[in-house]
């Protein structure tokens, strides 16, 4: 954790960046970000269209590289990492839910959590089928994406996420493609699931509701953090 | 240049063991470079010394007994490894394994130089009398060659690990692949042709034991799946069982190695994380004794397709005189003292016969029938100092020649006179009959 | 004295007794190739002379003696503990991994979730036993008996097998019980892998008929009647210019299938004459029907003075020399053989075949998963043990243990209503 430099964040911290910034050429998606998140916190970044809070998961998900600044996660200094090391990071410390699913249409859903597991470490089918199991898909593992609904396909998403025990979970508008109803239970999936595990969410949204699930909220604006507010859960 | 062509091989499978001797130990690297040369040296000057001293042949046969001796323990360690993978207690964990003891390394690279430099005496001059020049560079060479391969092996990835049986396996099979370049040290050859003759035994002595009934009374499609196992193809295959089958069973003792026991850990990821740990470095054990196979399959095929030039001269046919004697001269268009083989084929009333005229070092001359009482007649040939049987591949000295007795060829009484060497042309074609109708009776030849 | 009863108890324990007796006979067999034209006989031969050899080879039997009993007993043990005789003792060495859990043990829970993942259980007080596949314990138990079966009889065979050569000839006594040889059979019949038969019809003192086959060899009096080769025994009548009187006698003579030739002396004359049979032309087999054309070559010392071919039945006269042959009886060279091993190398053959037949399909498609559940003072012991599909058994056994962690329920397991799906 973060106990090696004066002036850094409490060792708690999951998430500590300095002068977080990320440009493409002349424009700055992202201006430099101080940002502290406790471990277990559940975040929630708010924010219209390219308002930098995409380039800001993006950055904390070892997606891309920052142009300036620091940034520290679990301890580990993603600037100091190769790209192999940053793929390990990757593997074993974050969880990503995006809001396209991106799930392989030929492979069942048990299979995709299986894929999962297959590139951390080894594939296990017990364990995917509890991980399933957990998310409410127990009967459904036989079958394809294609088969299942968008919160199902979206609840194999998160199965896949947390099947190799992250400590930080990220999503990208997870329930931007859901109804009301799939979207409140995708909620609470998630929020049982942190109670469980214990691990860190961060979640980029547009919608105030789905924002006011986490712990704090904040917003950005033209990659600037402009509010920053406590929910009070 | 020839020589040193002849050598490359050799020493690059020398240099090949003392890299992976340093690997195994993992530093040390100026104790094994002086155990690699000084074994090294001690091979050449002794080897050259003990073929100067007594006839090739027995340098030769002490070179590959030794050789065989280590092909021996190999077989040994690797039954040892797969009884105990394959016990209760078979199962591992990464960076368990014991750090080898220096000394022990390094005796056995000062052993492994001994071997190695004697084989390239043998493959340089085999029967002796190397110019001191060419061993001296023949020394030197081995010595640059082993502290450069100590050098290079530490730009080796480090995941590539090598384990006491996985040594053993690569530096043996090094060993037989240098051994295979010559003929006189070449063990695949005769193992094959000792596996043949064991199951010939062994099918004998199955029936007699067990009361079959000759092949007399069997069914002749019955009895041409038997004679299969009285065939040359017996030995080889057999031979190429026993062959590979250590290095088999080292790799499958790395590979049915138990995965460590993770049932104490709640955690499925950390789990599944120190089991693909264990699955990688298990699977980098492995690359080792692959690389054996292949370096055994190369010395197979050494074997097999040896780079020598086989002096075979075509038979010169020959007639009996009046009162049914054959008589070449000693001297004329063929000179049957030159020290070559000399083969000839006589044909009288539908019958043929070949025989061979071959004066031996010792000066006497020989005459033989161009086929033994055991294997198919495909006849013989000459390469340096020795005779082989072109179908089982078996050397013969040429100080054994006109002796009768396992595969040397049928000798045949003969007189030698002022006008040359005679022999009767009726019971050199009772003999050939006599040998080729027993040999060929049984699909494959054989006794 | 206590070393010496380890030392024996390893002896005939331990697995790598075995591999090391026949690593022994192998480095022999190596060590005699070097010496021997005829290392296997030669082994065998020394097996047979020197007791401490064959000690070695009777240690394989007793060994695999050995290793079957505690087979059984462990299949035994096994089952008792997987009835519900939970003794902690009892689980020593019978499963492959056993783990402690503090907690409780929510039996109907784990029933269920094992057998959704189509395992057998068994609930008994505080234990639960599931399972799946078929047991690999009695291939296991065939292959000892097969080994013992196969050494004890090489064993036997090796150390006190007597043969004894005989000729057993038509009109003559039969060599082993009393009776005479009536007629000797030679026929074609196509079988599995014979396509002749051959029996020996003897007629005892007392008018009883027996008849000795080709196989499996009949016994007689302890002994097998081994037939080995066929011949004739032509009543032969030599005459030569110094032998006047001329010479008469059966000659047994083992020249068949015609190709073959043998030769005989006439004593104290120093004649030898070489017979072979004439191939007929006509398909007819000269062994069947007793018709048949000799060929000889007279020799006197190491010199051919005469040779040609005489009908059975017929004369052949040239320089002095007559040659008549007539009377031809059949012969068959047999051994009699007194071997108490043939039998039970047969049987492990049997043994064997029964072993690979069972293990193979088993293995394969039904391989023997275990897994046993029991509490005892607020500890639970859990214990696996597979005989083939270990990787998705052991990934079920782990998921388990983590089900036991979370107190026994399917942690987080949601079953929502249809209408969200």
């Amino acid at each position: 954790m973060n106990d090696k430099s004066e002036g850094r964040g409490k060792v708690t911290d999951i998430i500590e960046t300095r002068g977080l910034t990320r440009s493409y050429g002349e424009i700055c998606a992202l201006k430099p970000l101080d940002l502290l998140v406790p471990e277990g916190e559940w975040l929630s970044v708010m924010g219209h269209s390219g308002s930098g809070k995409s380039t800001l998961l993006n950055l904390l998900g070892g997606l891309d590289r920052p142009s300036g600044g620091s940034l520290w996660l679990g301890g580990e200094d993603l600037m100091a990492l190769s790209q192999d090391g940053l793929a390990r990071f990757r593997r074993e410390f974050v969880g990503i839910i995006f809001q396209q699913h991106h799930l392989v249409p030929y492979l069942t859903a048990l299979e995709n959590v299986m894929m999962a597991q297959y590139f951390h470490s080894v594939p296990d089918e017990a364990e995917a089928c509890s991980a399933l199991e957990r998310v409410g898909l127990g009967k459904r593992l036989k079958n394809r994406p294609g088969e299942l609904s968008g919160g199902e396909q979206q609840r194999v998403c998160i199965a896949r996420a947390i099947i190799n025990s992250p400590r930080l979970l990220l999503g990208d508008e997870p329930t931007g493609n859901l109804d009301h109803a799939n979207t409140r239970m995708i909620m609470e999936l998630l929020k049982d699931l942190r109670e469980e595990e214990r691990f860190t969410i961060m979640l980029v949204t547009h919608n105030r509701e789905v924002a006011a699930w986490g712990d704090r909220i904040i917003c950005l604006d033209d990659g600037v953090l402009v509010r920053e507010e406590r929910t009070g859960r | 240049m020839i020589s040193a062509l002849k050598l490359m091989p050799v020493l690059l499978a020398w240099s090949g063991i003392a890299a992976a001797l340093v690997r195994h130990v993992s530093g040390r690297r100026s104790v094994l470079a002086i155990s690699c040369a000084s074994g090294f040296i001690g091979g050449v000057a002794g080897g050259n010394l003990l073929l100067t001293l007594s006839k090739g042949e027995i340098v030769s046969s002490t070179v590959k007994s030794l050789t065989g001796t280590c092909f021996l323990c190999l077989w040994v360690v690797a039954l040892a490894a797969f009884y105990r993978v394959t016990g209760s207690g078979g199962q591992g964990a990464p960076g368990e394994r014991e750090k080898p003891y220096a000394f022990t390394v390094s005796c056995s690279a000062l052993l492994a130089g001994l071997l190695a430099g004697a084989i390239c005496v043998c493959r340089l001059a085999p029967q002796g009398g190397a110019p001191l020049l060419s061993l001296f560079v023949l020394g030197t060479a081995g010595v640059l060659l082993a502290v450069a391969a100590i050098g290079i092996e530490q730009y080796v990835p480090a995941d590539i690990t090598v384990t006491g049986e996985a040594l053993l396996a690569l530096v043996v099979s090094l060993l037989l692949f240098a051994s295979s370049f010559t003929l006189q040290l070449d063990l695949f050859s005769p193992l094959s042709m000792k596996v043949m003759k064991f199951v010939h035994d062994f099918v004998h002595q199955f029936f007699e034991s067990m009361l079959v009934p000759d092949h007399l009374f069997f069914r002749s499609d019955a009895w041409e799946y038997i004679g299969y196992l009285f065939g040359s193809g017996v030995g080889f295959w057999g031979g190429l069982l026993i062959w590979f089958a250590p290095v088999v069973l080292i790799c499958a003792a790395i590979r049915l190695e138990r995965l460590p026991t993770v049932s104490h850990i709640r955690q499925g990821a950390q789990r599944r994380k120190l089991l693909a740990a264990f699955i990688r470095e298990r699977n980098c054990r492995l690359i080792v004794p692959c690389f054996a196979m292949l370096i055994m399959a190369a010395a197979v095929y050494n074997s097999l397709f040896p780079s020598v030039e086989y002096w075979d001269p075509k038979p010169v046919a020959v007639t009996m005189n009046d009162s049914g004697e054959i008589v070449i001269p000693k001297k004329g268009e063929i000179d049957l003292e030159d020290g070559k083989l000399h083969k000839y084929l006589l044909k009288q009333g539908g019958r043929e016969a070949r025989f061979m005229i071959l004066s031996a070092p010792d000066g006497r001359l020989t005459v033989t029938l161009d086929a033994c009482a055991i294997c198919k007649p495909e006849g013989y040939g000459q390469a340096e100092g020795a005779v082989i049987c072109y179908y089982c591949k078996t050397l013969i000295p040429l100080e054994t020649m006109g002796r009768p007795g396992g595969c040397n060829p049928v000798p045949v009484p003969f007189k030698v006179g002022a006008d040359g060497v005679s022999l009767d042309a009726m019971t050199i074609l009772d003999r050939w009959s006599e040998t080729v109708t027993t040999t060929s009776r049984i699909k494959g030849g054989g006794k | 004295m206590k070393r010496l009863l380890a030392l024996l108890r390893i002896l005939f324990v331990s697995r790598a007794v075995t591999p090391l007796a026949m690593l022994f006979f192998l480095l022999l067999y190596i060590g005699i190739a070097f010496f021997s034209p005829e290392p296997l006989t030669t082994l065998m031969s020394i097996t047979r002379n020197y007791i401490p050899v064959a000690l070695v080879l009777a240690l394989i039997p007793v060994n695999c003696a050995v290793r079957l009993a505690m087979e059984v007993r462990s299949l035994c043990r096994r089952r008792a503990v997987m009835k519900g005789a939970t003794a902690k003792s009892s689980l020593d060495g019978l499963f492959a991994e056993t783990v402690r859990i503090s907690g409780t043990l929510h039996l109907a829970a784990l029933k269920g979730r094992l057998e959704s993942f189509g395992y057998s259980t068994r609930l008994t007080g505080t234990s639960l036993a599931a399972w799946r596949g078929i047991s690999l314990s009695p291939a296991r138990i065939f292959f000892q008996a097969a080994m013992i079966c196969l050494f004890s009889g090489i064993l036997v065979s090796t150390t006190t097998r007597v043969s004894k050569k005989v000729a057993v000839i038509e009109g003559e006594p039969f060599p082993l019980s009393s009776g005479v040889v009536e007629r000797i059979r030679f026929e074609n019949r196509r079988g599995l892998f014979l396509d002749r038969t051959l029996s020996m019809e003897v007629t005892g003192k007392d008018g009883a008929r027996r008849s000795f086959g080709l196989y499996p060899p009949a016994l007689d009096q302890g002994s097998f009647v081994y037939p080995r080769f066929l011949g004739v025994a032509p009543l032969i009548r030599f005459v030569a210019p110094d032998l006047p009187g001329g010479f008469e006698t059966h000659f047994i003579l083992m020249i068949y299938p015609p190709g073959k030739e043998d030769s005989a002396d006439i004593p104290g004359t120093g004649y030898r004459i070489f017979f072979s049979m004439v191939k007929p032309t006509g398909g007819e087999d000269p062994f069947r029907s007793g018709r048949m054309t000799l060929l000889f070559r007279i020799l006197k010392g190491d010199k051919p003075v005469k040779s040609g071919s005489v009908v059975i039945g017929g004369e052949f006269s040239g320089n002095g020399y007559r040659l008549a042959a007539s009377e031809v009886r059949r012969v068959v060279a047999t051994d009699l053989v007194r071997d108490y091993g043939v039998i039970p190398i047969w049987a492990g053959a049997l043994f064997f075949c029964a072993a690979l037949l069972f293990w193979l399909p088993v293995r394969l498609f039904f391989p023997r998963r275990e897994m046993l559940f029991m509490e005892a003072a607020g500890v639970v012991h859990a214990c696996s043990r597979a005989e083939g599909g270990r990787d998705r058994h052991g990934g079920i056994f782990l998921e388990t243990l983590d089900f036991l962690d979370a107190g026994g329920t399917a942690a987080g397991c949601r079953d929502l209503p249809e209408d969200f799906l």
